[in-house]
């Protein structure tokens, strides 16, 4: 076996890295942060503790790094809704919403979990009330230019609606009824 | 010491249990769940660790009363006889006056609905209460005429729930006042 070239091993730290993230995802969104440990995690993984711990400080550390990589997701989904009419936008924001919320349980049941547990953790405060005020400026700006009145309180309505749906999703999944949701969204509006 | 009559006892006997639920409602609420111990509990209570244990099997059961008491609460029985827009009013006033208390309460059993299967209960729990609400909403919209009174009732559950997400994530940021009002405007109560 030839020696490892620095670049290898580089690539090795990063796979690595990236496979304590997928398992702490894995384990964090189905047990919950707080009943799991950095031994299970490493069961997870196959590999042990103490290595989990040259990636990574603490658990704390790991999902802060989980939590800045939902952020990058939610970039990609900026990028995605952007449309120059404001109707065609609002509608890309719900189905592009109902979406993640089907494709990516996992994640939201994470997310949703630690906003309750906000104060123990500032940076998930901030970073929530800092993404919840933008959408709701946005859905605000939107519903200025299709032309409702009361644009500010009926963005609150649709951001509280939306959350909901998420809440309620994650717990009855498929008893849900979601396509009518995104149905009676659109059509209320969206004005074609 | 002297004996207590029965109709005493089973009054200090209440007593007890209630100052056990309180101190635990208030623990799990500060501290989380998952951070209470039974101990804790019992000297909040101010009473023995085997005082709580006679009175309950253990932290969930503890728990599994606290749901039912706080969930109960507010849904007495002279609510049945509301009808149409008095329900629908009860219901979103009832909604912003307990949003610190429900929230606290919220934040301590939301997680468990996502994670545990040792929760199943809470999940069933929350399931029928939920449908229970949405069956006596859907008879409000229905008396007041509205067209799909069920899609009206699931989507108006749905924003509550979302109202107090809101709530627990931004506190008193939360423009509440403004949210009640639309909420009054919509359905035009007064």
């Amino acid at each position: 076996m030839s020696p490892r070239k620095k670049e290898d091993n580089l690539l090795i730290r990063e796979e690595r890295r990236r496979s304590i993230l997928d398992a702490a995802l894995r384990l964090f969104a189905n047990k919950g942060y707080e009943s799991t440990s950095i031994s299970q995690l490493a069961k997870e993984v196959g590999i042990s503790k103490g290595l989990v711990y040259t990636y990574f400080d603490s658990k704390e550390a790991l999902l802060k790094s989980l939590v800045f990589d939902l952020n990058e997701m939610e970039r990609d989904f900026w990028e995605d809704i952007q449309n120059e009419d404001p109707s065609r936008m609002l509608s890309n924001i719900f189905n592009g919403y109902f979406n993640t919320l089907i494709n990516n349980k996992d994640k939201l049941r994470l997310i949703s979990a630690l906003t309750f547990q906000v104060e123990k953790f500032d940076f998930i405060q901030d970073l929530a009330s800092q993404k919840m005020s933008a959408y709701l400026h946005l859905f605000e700006d939107l519903l200025n230019k299709i032309g409702f009145k009361n644009a500010k309180d009926e963005a609150l309505l649709i951001g509280a609606l939306l959350d909901g749906i998420a809440m309620q999703f994650l717990v009855i999944h498929n008893d849900y009824p979601l396509d009518k949701f995104k149905a009676l969204l659109i059509q209320k509006y969206c004005p074609n | 010491m002297y004996l207590l009559t029965t109709e005493q006892s089973k009054k200090s006997e209440k007593q007890i249990k209630a100052k056990i639920l309180k101190s635990a409602y208030n623990l799990f609420i500060t501290n989380g769940y998952h951070n209470v111990t039974i101990l804790n509990i019992a000297q909040e209570a101010s009473v023995s660790r085997n005082t709580v244990y006679n009175y309950y099997q253990g932290k969930s059961s503890i728990l599994k009363k606290l749901i039912e008491k706080h969930f109960k609460t507010g849904d007495s029985k002279n609510n049945n006889k509301l009808k149409g827009s008095e329900y629908l009013k009860f219901l979103i006033d009832q909604t912003f006056d307990r949003l610190e208390d429900h929230c606290g309460f919220l934040r301590v059993i939301y997680p468990m609905v996502f994670f545990t299967d040792s929760f199943s209960y809470l999940k069933e729990f929350l399931f029928d209460f939920t449908i229970g609400h949405i069956n006596r909403l859907e008879e409000a919209f229905a008396e007041l005429g509205y067209i799909n009174p069920y899609d009206e009732a699931r989507g108006l559950i749905t924003e509550i729930d979302g109202i107090n997400l809101h709530y627990m994530t931004v506190h008193e940021m939360y423009p509440v006042q403004d949210i009640k009002e639309m909420l009054y405007t919509r359905y035009q109560l007064s």
